[in-house]
């Protein structure tokens, strides 16, 4: 993932914590702030979980 | 004659019509590996292999290499041996070998380059102007002709003819039976367009230093220029430098035995002031290393790059210390 001409490796990150990430990438220059916002960028996104659909509703 | 026995041992003359003979041969195609039959069942597949494999790494068996456009061919081929008999028969005893001398451009590093060629024993497949693979079939794979090459070039100019940056090459084939007996062709067809076979640039990745975990790594084009290798961020203001280290999901390192302990890599970036990558390791991982530990630093393949936009290159892996 590009973020501000930096790719981090996606990979690597994703089963690493938003304060692992910023005090290991904090020599790029970048504000914690920005740090944290590509933080999340990498994580991947959730599917949204389906209600089961109760047999009263279906009808 | 009513009694023979030529009918098994030859073939019937007649002739199909557009039957195929070697056109001026345009350019060569220098490739040591194979090709299975079922990537020439049809000339797109075959064109498309070619293709595949000129973006393989250097180190790929069955990487083409490309030689620049022929500008000038002339026959070299070898003298038939003829004999006689001193009452006027003659005979051809033993076929010459063939071969040509060609001129193509290129500068004193593509000069070298070629050079270091010279007298390898290598495999050619032949491109003509009428859109003509000529390649020798083996046991079902299709290979080139085996031959040998010597090149020499960056000769001062005299100024009566057209010489300055022409490489000469003489190509000398080793086999009568693979070039003449058992040559086949494959054609281009409409659409197909051989320029997309292309040749890679050697870019070598060069340690500048470091700040522990963190190493500055230049993306450099070995040359003759005295004063120092071509660092590729002149060339565009850093947009290749860039779109090298947006790839680096397909960089890798590794320390240890073969360099088989994996070194991740958490983030690649350009470092415009620099002019450089700084490429950052896992400081947990690279705590672990001993001091004055070596480890290999691998780039994308070439067709990663090629993928990311970075055309026609092939990056060098670097040994790095810790």
């Amino acid at each position: 993932m590009t973020f501000n001409r930096i790719s981090f490796n996606e990979k690597f990150w994703a089963d690493k914590t938003e304060s692992e990430f910023v005090k290991h990438e904090a020599h790029h220059g970048l504000t914690d702030e920005q740090l944290k916002e590509a933080f999340a960028l990498m994580q991947p996104k959730k599917k949204p979980v389906e209600k089961p659909i109760k047999k009263e509703e279906a009808k | 004659m009513p009694y023979s026995l030529c009918g098994s041992s030859v073939a019937n003359l007649g002739e199909q019509q557009c039957d195929k003979s070697r056109g001026v041969i345009k350019k060569l195609f220098i490739f040591n590996g194979s090709i299975a039959a079922a990537d020439y069942a049809d000339p797109a597949s075959f064109l498309s292999k070619m293709v595949e494999y000129s973006k393989l790494p250097k180190s790929s068996a069955n990487k083409v290499f490309v030689l620049n456009e022929i500008q000038d061919i002339a026959d070299n081929a070898e003298a038939d041996k003829e004999g006689s008999l001193n009452q006027g028969f003659k005979a051809t005893l033993v076929e010459g070998k063939p071969g040509y001398k060609i001129k193509t451009f290129g500068g004193s590093d593509l000069t070298k380059r070629l050079r270091m060629w010279n007298n390898q024993n290598i495999k050619i497949i032949e491109y003509d102007a009428n859109g003509v693979f000529w390649v020798v079939e083996k046991s079902s794979r299709a290979y080139g002709f085996s031959a040998k090459i010597f090149s020499k070039g960056n000769k001062a100019a005299t100024g009566q003819n057209v010489e300055e940056g022409v490489i000469d090459t003489t190509v000398g084939f080793l086999s009568t039976s693979e070039y003449y007996d058992n040559a086949k062709w494959v054609e281009t067809v409409e659409g197909g367009n051989v320029e997309d076979i292309v040749s890679l640039l050697d870019v070598k990745m060069t340690y500048v230093s470091k700040s522990t975990n963190v190493y500055k790594i230049k993306l450099e084009v070995p040359g003759s220029n005295l004063v120092g290798p071509y660092n590729i961020f002149e060339s565009d203001g850093g947009v290749t430098v860039a779109a090298v280290a947006a790839l680096s999901a397909s960089f890798s390192a590794g320390s240890g035995t073969g360099y088989g302990t994996s070194l991740p890599i958490t983030s690649i970036a350009a470092d415009n002031t620099l002019k450089a990558l700084t490429v950052t390791f896992d400081s947990t991982a690279f705590g672990l290393l001993s001091s004055g530990a070596k480890f290999l630093f691998t780039p994308p393949t070439p067709v990663q790059l090629d993928g990311g936009n970075v055309l026609e290159t092939e990056l060098l892996s670097v040994v790095l210390t810790k």
